[in-house]
């Protein structure tokens, strides 16, 4: 059967719409597939809102695999201090989720970036002094 | 099953090693919306290694490029390489450590 979730064919036809009936049938796309509808998505989408959202929504529902993938499609279009920020302001609600997110956010991180690589440095020590306190108390 | 072919191997697939056994899918195969991990190639049971394999594409389809322990369930340390049972000589790992634990 052929999937009628087919980037190619979608995008033109998303291309007539308002950028919130766009990210609405992002959304409707994410619950049929992920991949293709995150390519959507960037294909489409202008406005940050839009992606801010969708993180937030890949951070909720993703699985320990699955958050990569939201990863690769988001961190191009928010920036990686972005995405560190909004991880550290969950860290102490949701760590589980936050942690998830941090194994993967190396492969994503610009090494020659000394900011970048500072912020996701100290949120690895906020975890690191999380876990211990935890773990002390 | 019935309708099953052989195909050679090229692109990126998720793999795991349960008592010598090496299961690999694609790292995009999806059982409905949800893209199929390393726990749900290993049944939700424990195992020996778990990674992804990089396939040469194209022209030199089916060889093995490299393999890494890129997996966000398991997350298998690198010095258990030899429990995966494949070519140690083209593992690459190290992009998944913290930086910390590197020393960065």
């Amino acid at each position: 059967m052929t999937s009628q979730l087919n980037l190619k064919n979608n995008s033109p036809v998303l291309m007539n719409l308002s950028e919130e009936e766009q990210f609405q049938k992002v959304c409707a796309f994410l619950e049929k597939d992920i991949i293709e509808a995150l390519k959507l998505a960037n294909s489409t989408l202008r406005s940050k809102k839009y992606f801010q959202d969708l993180l937030g929504r890949g951070l909720e529902v993703a699985d320990a695999s699955e958050i990569e993938v939201w990863l690769k499609y988001l961190v191009p279009r928010l920036g990686m201090r972005y995405v560190i920020n909004v991880l550290e302001g969950k860290l102490i609600e949701q760590p589980q989720k936050v942690n998830k997110a941090m194994y993967w956010l190396p492969k994503f991180l610009n090494r020659t970036n000394e900011r970048e690589m500072n912020l996701f440095k100290n949120l690895e020590n906020k975890i690191l002094e999380l876990t211990v306190n935890h773990v002390t108390v | 099953m019935s309708n099953q072919k052989s195909r050679t191997a090229s692109g990126v697939y998720n793999f795991v090693t349960q008592e010598g056994v090496v299961f690999i899918r694609g790292a995009n195969a999806k059982v409905g919306s949800s893209l199929i991990g390393h726990v749900d190639l290993a049944m939700g049971r424990d195992v020996d290694y778990a990674g992804r394999l990089y396939f040469s594409g194209r022209t030199n389809r089916g060889i093995l490029r490299k393999w890494t322990n890129e997996s966000g369930h398991y997350r298998p340390p690198a010095i258990a390489r030899e429990n995966a049972g494949l070519p140690e000589s083209l593992i690459q790992s190290g992009r998944f450590k913290s930086l910390i634990s590197l020393g960065m």
